[in-house]
């Protein structure tokens, strides 16, 4: 019993780091320009797609498919920003949140169509960076590639926490989220700042999904639901508090397992929505910053 | 005996307790003298590279448009470092774009020379933000959700991106010497303040950066009278020609009592001169008004 229950909230814990990942990637966009980028999970997809056949049919090392990949969907990601988003800006504010969240959705339709087309539709996934056996700690048999996203969590959504919390710049980029003209005013370049957000929450994406394909296997429709769980895991910090987002995704994540353990396990992802709707009701309060700016 | 040593430990810990007092207190003070004298040195490293601590500005054929709409049509104008300008005239008419064309927050064609440079570039705000340009602008314009600190902080970006600790006490305890009513509420969100308090923390992120121009749009819209008092009062303490200042307001009472000139905006026309009932202003001692106003006294004492 205890050993299923161990094994059932590490599992949780796991995946809850992936949920809290791509909530606090999507919250880092958010924050900065009020964009709500649903084709977070579709980019993580395309990339781990594209460093798989770098690696595999390319032949190249796993280092250099990775860093090929990433950049890759860095510059695609900048492109993105170039061609499409920066000219919504440029017609003006209104109704920005809803018009960007409609792009990001072509985006996440127009990745995933692309994947199936070059990758076809079998599951891929990357060897896991970090090659040996299993943990056993005890009953609770851990995988390297578990340890990998459990670091990469860490890594990434304390650092920019702490950036936020104690640089003028991470001050710098959550001022251009709250008023696009106080920012400019004192000397800020919003423009840059997304842009560089942008670039960076895609390019994390794409590493995570390198890094966790070990644990789940790619399809070309798999990034849309990681997607959407990073978007309910981010609702829970209001879209802005990437390290919030990441402790609402691991309780989720925990939650589920135990619901799919203990409970059924035909409705995990059900699960994920469903408290989304509870939260909604009784604690709007909760998603402040989305009723504020919506 | 034992209420002895009582006593005795107490006249350590509380001589102690004084010496820490005094020493952080000397250190503060040489923070700040640290924070007074890297200020001296960047302003006189800007005064030999020619710029003065205060800015001109010349506008040249400056026109703004929204699409179709012209706001600003063909503006010249000269603000000369130290000078202050009112911008009056009725709302709508192109007074609050044609200063946030002067810090950039909107494309304009036509030349905007600060301190002789030319403002052009991809991000002409953060330009004329480094040029010396601190624009308050309408509504104020803060970061509702982050502190007042943080607020105030965010006006030295555009000079530096690292803040030591000892410069984050200069800037504030400028502030709040400035504003005293704002010393308990640093750390309390800007959106949760009154307006005028937020009027306070606007101008305190404006002059953060000590900036050689000082830009006011609007700074008494929606206040209640007392607190324009005390902004206008605020205002005047920290100007005194040091600074070069243009305040946009279309109410000028309080702004005419501060500048000596008057450059009026109606239908996208800039014009020098002024538009309001002479009744509603007072002339003010020195400055081009006041000027014509000398010169007819002087010929009436040439004439005796």
């Amino acid at each position: 019993m205890t050993v299923r229950l161990a094994n059932d909230l590490f599992a949780g814990l796991v995946t809850g780091c992936i949920y809290g990942l791509f909530g606090a990637a999507i919250c880092v966009l958010f924050r900065v320009s009020r964009i709500v980028n649903i084709a977070i999970g579709d980019i993580a997809m395309f990339g781990t797609m594209l460093t798989s056949w770098l690696a595999g049919s390319v032949g190249l090392p796993l280092w250099l498919a990775i860093a090929t990949a990433l950049l890759a969907v860095s510059i695609g990601a900048y492109l993105y920003d170039l061609g499409i988003v920066s000219r919504i800006v440029a017609k003006g504010s209104n109704g920005f949140v809803l018009v960007t969240f409609f792009f990001t959705l072509a985006l996440a339709m127009f990745l995933e169509g692309l994947a199936s087309a070059l990758y076809g539709q079998q599951v891929h996934s990357v060897p896991v960076i970090w090659t040996g056996g299993n943990f056993v700690v005890g009953s609770l048999v851990i995988q390297r590639a578990q340890v990998v996203v459990i670091v990469a969590t860490v890594i990434f959504a304390g650092a920019f926490a702490l950036y936020l919390r104690f640089t003028l710049t991470g001050k710098a980029l959550t001022a251009c989220g709250q008023n696009d003209v106080g920012a400019r005013v004192v000397g800020i370049n919003p423009a840059r700042f997304r842009r560089l957000c942008l670039v960076g929450s895609a390019a994390a994406a794409a590493l995570f999904g390198v890094l966790l394909s070990p644990l789940i296997g790619f399809t070309y429709s798999s990034g849309f639901s990681l997607g959407t769980a990073g978007l309910v895991a981010g609702a829970f910090a209001s879209l802005v508090h990437p390290f919030r987002a990441v402790a609402a995704g691991i309780a989720i994540g925990i939650v589920e397992a135990l619901i799919g353990g203990y409970v059924t396990s035909s409705y995990q992802e059900v699960l994920v929505y469903a408290i989304l709707a509870v939260v909604i009701l009784v604690r709007p309060r909760m998603l402040g910053a989305l009723g504020e700016f919506a | 005996m034992a209420h002895r040593s009582d006593t005795a430990s107490f006249a350590v810990t509380s001589s102690l307790h004084l010496n820490r007092l005094t020493a952080l207190e000397l250190r503060r003070a040489r923070e700040r003298s640290d924070f007074e004298r890297a200020m001296r040195r960047r302003h006189a490293r800007a005064t030999r590279r020619g710029e003065q601590r205060s800015v001109d500005i010349v506008l040249q054929g400056v026109s703004v448009s929204y699409g179709s709409v012209l706001a600003v049509e063909k503006c010249d104008l000269a603000v000369p470092a130290g000078d202050s300008v009112a911008v009056v005239g009725p709302n709508g008419n192109g007074k609050s774009s044609l200063v946030r064309a002067i810090a950039g927050l909107v494309p304009a064609s036509g030349i905007i020379r600060v301190n002789g440079r030319e403002l052009r570039g991809s991000c002409r705000s953060a330009l004329a933000a480094r040029a010396g340009i601190a624009l308050v602008p309408e509504r104020r314009a803060l970061f509702p959700a982050m502190t007042v600190r943080d607020n105030v902080l965010l006006g030295v970006y555009s000079h530096t991106r690292v803040l030591a600790r000892h410069q984050v006490h200069a800037v504030i305890d400028e502030i709040v010497a400035l504003f005293p009513e704002l010393g308990n509420k640093m750390h309390r969100l800007a959106g949760s303040l009154s307006g005028g308090e937020q009027q306070m923390v606007a101008i305190g992120r404006g002059l953060a950066s000590q900036p050689g121009a000082m830009i006011l749009d609007e700074p008494s819209l929606g206040l209640a009278e007392m607190a324009v008092g005390r902004v206008y009062d605020a205002l005047g303490s920290i100007m005194g020609g040091r600074r070069t200042l243009i305040i946009v307001e279309e109410n000028p009472v309080n702004a005419l009592r501060l500048c000596q000139r008057v450059v009026s905006v109606e239908r996208g026309i800039v014009r020098e001169g002024e538009t309001q009932p002479a009744q509603n202003r007072r002339l003010p001692a020195n400055g081009v008004v006041g000027q014509e106003a000398r010169v007819e006294v002087g010929d009436g004492q040439i004439g005796q």
